[in-house]
This record gives structure tokens, sequence and C-alpha cells, in this order.
């Protein structure tokens, strides 16, 4: 999948409109300079727009992309091309192919005269979907074609690549309309340029595993330094190569799985070594073992839970609840867990973070953050620590944490899915990874974490305990929608 | 590695090498084997093995936490020569020419070796599951 950036023009600068509204823009200059600021490598797809020519329906940025064009980029350019005449002229300039949007979708007489004069691979043809319909001249109409008739019509013509905006999303931090393009690869085999909604590395990664995705536009998030194109370019280029994980958890209480909804109403559900063994049968990439009634006095009984998980198990074992210090943290690797997870302790001294990873690694640290309505819970979900989740979270990364565990309080134990828009929040913030927790309920649920939310693993109790679903169930499901797991 | 040195403990494998024996290492263990490593400043390994350990150099977070494809060929991965383990490393070495195992973490990297009887995987076998036992059972039924 091309990652492609895209330049709004007006005035030769770049510039980002808020609503289509001229009176808004935000200028971010000369677009050479913004491209070297970006570190656009050569032979990079640019998508150019040139607003003034959309409002008035004559190209003015010709030269801009005359420039482009010269320096190696591969320039496609749209705004109100209406003739053949329009997008000859930018063909002059050395652009590679023209995007043409009401056209598309409303003139099918001047389509198709574009692609007998220019060929089709070099018209891009852009539409915009709101609530399943196509929105034209600046989305204030419904065109009189249906979608399934459009990309019937834009097959026909040969057309190998379309470019599609969920303009319900677009500009929004809601991330990319995966469902949307879903519909479209079951509706027709032409490719998709995605537009609209992407923010953050994951988004891209995510899109580039849609087989029916050969682009994405990136326009604000590259813009605004929220992506940096450099690490896009490097995930999306090997999308598959690394399998998501999926972690069954094991919430324990004096030596038994026991199984709460929002931490409350226990009930006991098992043997923890046999819980776990069934796991790794089942394909679980790993186990999580917390020890939620983790107190000085029931500390034996915890060491040994792990020691004896950890003697029979051989995937990667994490173990929290209850970590204090240096020691405690000592005594549950040597126990065999390979990572221990700190929760209340490190809010209270986030020092501890620190002191755990220069003595045993980076790697073997991981932060638990449990959070409620955005806010950092501590002691089981029973306390407000007064801390943002998100910012908690950065801070973690940067004192040494290898992965960070979130489990969103609100939804766990509910199975009504997991909270993207905090997944979101915090994975476009911290370059490590995130295990999603809490709401997982149906199959869609991990699917979701993961393409949506951005996570790189995802963790579920009671719906493993239950036998809802086997961990089997959602390898498979995860393989089928284009998801790579182990 | 200096560690090693201070006890000895080199000497000691490789008279145990020269003596017969065969040798697994795993992870840092893997890493020793090297000639050079860059951990730490420039040390050097017990260079049973031939090529350097560096680390990542890639846009991938690191450490590299979690699981991984594997392609490898030769008798200690029979029956497991395109699996997936479970790695945690920071560093690792490259087109090793005693490579037997080739792994991609923003880059290729080496992911096991084999020279004579001296073998290193990058990765935890005991981490990984069926995969990982299966490369420890033909280890065992190698020797």
């Amino acid at each position: 999948m091309e990652v492609i950036p895209s330049l709004d023009l007006l005035a030769g600068r770049v510039v980002r409109l808020t609503h289509g509204d001229f009176s808004t823009a935000k200028v971010y200059g000369d677009p050479e300079a913004v491209l070297a600021s970006l570190e656009v490598p050569r032979g990079t797809r640019l998508h150019v727009v040139d607003l003034e020519a959309s409002r008035s329906g004559r190209p003015v940025e010709l030269r801009i992309v005359e420039r482009l064009a010269k320096r190696e980029l591969v320039v496609q350019v749209g705004g109100g091309i209406r003739s053949v005449l329009d997008a000859r002229r930018w063909f002059d300039c050395g652009a590679e192919r023209i995007v043409v949007g009401t056209v598309a979708a409303d003139s099918p007489l001047l389509l198709t005269s574009l692609v007998d004069t220019f060929g089709p691979e070099r018209i891009v043809p852009a539409v915009d979907i709101r609530n399943g319909e196509i929105r034209v001249e600046g989305w204030q109409r419904a065109a009189t074609a249906t979608i399934e008739d459009v990309f019937a019509r834009l097959d026909a013509l040969g057309i190998p690549e379309v470019l599609v905006t969920d303009i319900s999303h677009d500009g929004a931090l809601r991330g990319p309309s995966f469902g949307l393009y879903r519909e479209l690869a079951k509706m027709s085999r032409i490719r998709l340029i995605a537009s609209g909604g992407v923010s953050t590395v994951s988004d891209i990664v995510s899109l580039a595993r849609h087989r029916n995705i050969s682009g994405c536009v990136i326009g604000k998030a590259l813009l605004e330094h929220r992506i940096d194109l450099g690490d896009a370019l490097a995930r999306v280029a090997m999308p598959n190569a690394i399998p998501e994980r999926i972690i069954p958890c094991l919430d324990v209480r004096d030596g038994r799985v026991v199984k709460g909804v929002n931490f409350v109403n226990i009930r006991d559900a098992g043997d923890p070594v046999e819980c776990a063994k069934r796991y790794e049968d089942e394909g679980a990439d790993e186990i999580v073992i917390l020890d939620i009634s983790a107190t000085d006095a029931n500390r034996q009984t915890a060491l040994d839970t792990v020691r004896r998980v950890a003697d029979s198990l051989f995937i990667p074992l994490t173990v929290g609840g209850g970590i204090r210090t240096v020691e405690d943290f000592r005594a549950m690797l040597r126990a065999g867990a390979d990572r221990v997870a700190i929760n209340t302790a490190a809010l209270r001294n986030p020092q501890l973070i620190a002191d755990c990873a220069a003595e045993f690694g980076v790697q073997a640290v991981v932060l638990s953050c449990d959070a409620k309505d955005g806010r950092v819970m501590v002691r089981s979900g029973k306390e407000d620590a007064s801390m943002d989740a998100v910012e908690w979270c950065r801070r973690a990364e940067e004192l040494g944490v290898g992965e960070i565990l979130l489990t969103s309080v609100n939804r766990d134990g509910t199975g009504s899915g997991f909270d993207i828009e905090l997944l979101r929040a915090v994975t476009s913030v911290v370059k490590i990874g995130v295990i999603a927790s809490g709401g997982a309920g149906k199959l869609e649920d991990f699917r979701d974490a993961i393409e949506r939310g951005g996570a790189r693993a995802v963790l579920a109790a009671s719906l493993f305990h239950d036998r809802v679903l086997t961990v089997g169930d959602v390898k498979r499901y995860l393989l089928n929608e284009g998801i790579p797991v182990r | 590695m200096r560690w090693l040195l201070e006890h000895r403990i080199d000497a000691a494998i490789r008279d145990a090498i020269n003596g017969g024996a065969s040798l697994l290492g795993i992870c840092v263990g893997h890493q020793l084997l090297f000639d050079v490593s860059h951990e730490m400043g420039t040390t050097p390994g017990l260079g049973l093995v031939r090529g350097e350990v560096q680390k990542f150099s890639g846009r991938l977070p690191v450490p590299q936490i979690g699981w991984n494809r594997v392609r490898a060929r030769g008798p200690l991965f029979e029956g497991v020569e395109d699996g997936v383990f479970y790695f945690v490393n920071s560093y690792a070495a490259s087109a090793a020419p005693n490579e037997i195992a080739r792994a991609d973490y923003g880059g290729p990297f080496t992911a096991a070796v084999q020279n004579g009887r001296v073998f290193g995987v990058q990765f935890h076998p005991e981490k990984s599951s069926d995969a990982g036992l299966q490369v420890l059972r033909n280890y065992i039924a190698w020797k």
C-alpha cells in the first residue's frame, strides 16, 4: 500500500481549511519546504488539491505541480476539473494522474471522454460517501447514482483505483472507515485509496492489511507531525510481519481463578494451572495473571501460584498485583514470570518503574493502567488517582516500560466491546505496544481493538473462562479479517 | 561476557566443545557465541560463530517483544522451518555467515546459527510453545 501525503494548495502555499471554509485557512508554507520538513522520499506519490481551482473551476497552481513533478514526485492533482482541456493542462505540467470528484459520480459522459483521451489508469475518480450515499457539489447533494452503480460504471471503464473519503469521518480523529472499505470490497474489485480519519501509524498499518486498499492519503496528521512518515513507511512495508497476540487473563485470589464484573461480585472459575495449560493448548500467545487479592499476608500464596503456572507453561507469563518494590518485582521474576505489571505502586512512586527497568530491563516491565472515564484508577479500580490516563501512559513510556496493559474499568466484565476511544488516545501518543483489556464480548471486538484501537495484543478473561469463545475461535476470525496471528 | 572471562568459563566452554560436546545458546546466550558484540561498548564474544551483534537499526520499537515468523533450514528446525517464535531482544546479528534462520524486525536479522556442534537461537524456544519445544526436541535428537 502506498502512503500518499496530501497537500492542499492556496495562493502558492500549503494550507488546511476547516470544513471547507476558505476564511479558516491555516498556512503551513511553501510546498517544497513542507515536503522537506516531512522528509518525503523521492518517488513518493503526492495528492495535491488546488483549492482555488475547486472554487473557480480553472487550474491555478500549475507552476507548483510542475516544480513537484520535476523533483521526481508522482503527482496526482485534483480541484474543479470539468473538461478534457483542464485535464490536459495538468498533464502538460507533469501531473501523473488527475483526481475528479463530482464528474465521477454525476457526469458519465465527461468521465468517459477523460478515460478515452488519457487512459483509465491516469484518472482517479474521487467519491465522498456519507451514510451509504455518494455526496457531490461540496457534499451539498446526494449523487443521483448509487454506490453500486458508480463502482460498476468505473469498473466497466477500466478504472483501476478510486479515492474514497468517508466524510462522516474526515478530519475527526475517530480513525479510518474500515467498515465502509470492507463493504466496498464485497461490492467491487476496484482498488481503493483510503482518505479521511487517518491519525496514527497503526491506522495506516490497519489499512494496509485490507487487500482492496492500494493507497492511503494523509494530510492533517502528517502536517501536524502526529504521524512520522518514516515510521509509517517502515511499518507499512511489512504490515503482516508481526503477529498480534491474544492473551487470556487469570484473575487470581488465594490461589484460585475468579471472575467478577467491574471488579466486584467475585465468583470461582477454577485452578490457575489447568486454565493456563488449556489456553496454551488453544493457541494463547501469553498468559496474564493478576492477583487481585495481593497483600503482604498472602504474598507467598501469590508467588506459589506463579511458580506452579510457570512450571507447566511454555509461553510467556506476565504477572501483576501488589508489586510495591524492586524486591517484589524480583521475587515474581524468580518465581517464573517473564514480565511483571506495576500499577498502584508506580503511581505513588513513578521512580519504581525506572528502578525496575534499570535492574531487569524495560522488556520485563509492564505498566498496568486501569482507566475509568479517562482517569487512572488504583487499588483494583476502587480509587481515583487524580491523573489523566493518557498522560500517565505517556509518562510511563518515558520512565521505562516495555508495554502497557490498558484496562477500561467502565467496560470490564460488561462484554460491550473495548473502549476504542481510550485505546486510540493512548496508542496515538506512545510507541510501545498496548494490550487492550476490558469489554471483550464478541469476535468483532477483538478485531476492532487491533484495527481501530491500534492495540498490539488483546486480553480477555470471562469470555474465555465461560467458553463463550476459545482463543482458537478468535484467531481464526482475525486471520479471516486480514489480521496476522500466530 | 566479562563475568564468563573472569571465571574462565569461556575456556571451559571451548574445551568442552573441542572435546565433542554440543551447545545451544539462547537469546543472550546466542549473542555471546559471536565474535563481537556492540552492546555496552564493543566487546569480544566467545567467537564460536562468525559475525557481530548490533542494536536494531530500523524504526520499530526496541526492544522487540513478541512473536515473529522465522524462515529456517537444517536439523534444528525440522518440522518448524516456517515457525513463529517468541523474541525479547534489542540486539541481533544480521546476515551472519553461520545463519540457519532469519527473521525480520524493521530489516532482516539472524534468528539462529549453527557452526558444527554449536547452535544459537535468538528467540526463546522455552517460551515459544509447540514450535519452541520442537526445536529443543530436535536439538536433543541431533546430539
